[in-house]
């Protein structure tokens, strides 16, 4: 009998294959790969990834908040499970946040036990103009009774924002995918605590 | 058959006994997505005893969503027709062609589009269609100032606002009606 779900071939799929696209020109000069997968959900990215790269050991650590989605995580909310971790055993540490990947990246910068530019990817989406957090419009001059006066104004200026703060941090180069607007994921090095611009972190 | 659409309460309806349809956690989810945003727009078929012949995963989803109410469809039937029924409604459907649905979709919003349950995280795709960009970091260097108006003077002077902000030096200008 022909199972009636659906599966679309060849339309959306990308934002899928985008993000492991994105983590594969990350790792592609690593043989061994240790992963902090902080929002793993089922595990799927990575798990596909280590399928179409048989020739690269991947170890992945997954965190996921939501009770029995994924046998092999660790259960717990990221934000909590962040300050209390040794980040210093990972090559790349992964964001696959719905929604922004803002205060996940402040709480490992403010944890600072990562390895000298460790791998950050990150996935940002936008849903509905609430979605940006106020701190870092703030540190692009934007007033909070700005935000609060003309909410959807500011939802064109969060790459900025974002790329604002990356600099702050150090970042010199991000790999970035844009499948549709609202959609962004990024791939970045992140420097040592320390090397980064004092300014507005 | 004349059908008239009755409200029953949720924790009065029943799962059909032995009813063979099951769903995944993930689908489940989808599903109680879908009813959040659009609520329960296809009412459930139940028997005069309260069993629901189509609908026990729709059923499921509003118990765990705390619906308290519920529209439903009261049909009577043998019991042997009751239950081809129950495999009716969710066996005999069409698919989706996949040329047409790539447009039928293609102006919904990518949150909407979540709502459809449609699955979109399937690998095989053109992978040359992905196109990385590389971008440098940079500081922000723009400073804000808002402007608010009352609309009828704004309207009233629009020609002598515009030109003076035009006549500045590194403006970008943003409008806004809130």
């Amino acid at each position: 009998m022909k199972n009636p779900r659906t599966k679309i071939k060849k339309t959306d799929n990308s934002y899928f294959l985008g993000k492991v696209k994105l983590r594969e020109k990350m790792i592609q000069n690593l043989d061994t790969v240790r992963v902090l997968d902080l929002y793993a959900g089922t595990g799927k990215i990575w798990k596909t990834i280590q399928k179409r790269n048989k020739d690269k050991k991947i170890i992945v650590t997954s965190v996921e908040k939501e009770k029995g989605k994924n046998p092999d995580a660790i259960e717990g909310d990221s934000l909590k499970i962040i300050p209390g971790l040794d980040l210093s055993v990972y090559d790349l540490i992964d964001l696959d946040v719905y929604g922004h990947p803002y205060y996940p990246l402040k709480a490992i910068v403010k944890n600072g036990s990562y390895k000298d530019n460790v791998i950050i990817t990150m996935t940002d989406i936008q849903v509905g103009y609430g979605g940006i957090p106020l701190e870092i419009l703030t540190k692009i001059n934007f007033t909070k009774k700005q935000i609060k006066k003309i909410p959807t104004m500011f939802y064109k200026f969060e790459l900025d924002a974002m790329l604002n703060y990356l600099y702050n941090l150090g970042v010199k180069k991000v790999i970035l995918y844009r499948p549709v607007p609202n959609k962004k994921y990024m791939g970045c090095r992140l420097p040592k605590k320390g090397e980064n611009h004092e300014h507005n972190l | 058959m004349n059908l008239k659409i009755e409200y029953r309460k949720a924790k009065d309806l029943k799962f059909y006994p032995g009813n063979p349809r099951k769903i995944s956690r993930e689908m489940l989810e989808k599903l109680k997505k879908s009813i959040k945003e659009f609520g329960i727009v296809d009412p459930l078929v139940i028997n005069p005893e309260n069993q629901v012949i189509g609908g026990n995963q729709r059923l499921l989803a509003i118990r765990e969503l705390g619906i308290e109410e519920v529209p439903v469809v009261i049909v009577n039937l043998p019991k042997s027709k009751e239950k081809a029924l129950n495999i009716a409604l969710n066996s005999i459907q069409g698919e989706f062609d996949e040329k047409l649905i790539e447009k039928f979709i293609a102006d919904i919003e990518p949150v909407d589009l979540e709502l459809t349950g449609l699955d979109l995280d399937d690998v095989e795709t053109a992978e040359e269609d992905i196109e990385f960009e590389e971008v440098e970091p940079r500081p922000y260097r723009k400073f804000h100032i808002l402007l608010s108006f009352d609309i009828d003077a704004y309207a009233k002077q629009i020609d002598k606002i515009n030109e003076f902000l035009s006549s500045l030096e590194g403006v970008e200008i943003e409008k806004s009606q809130n």
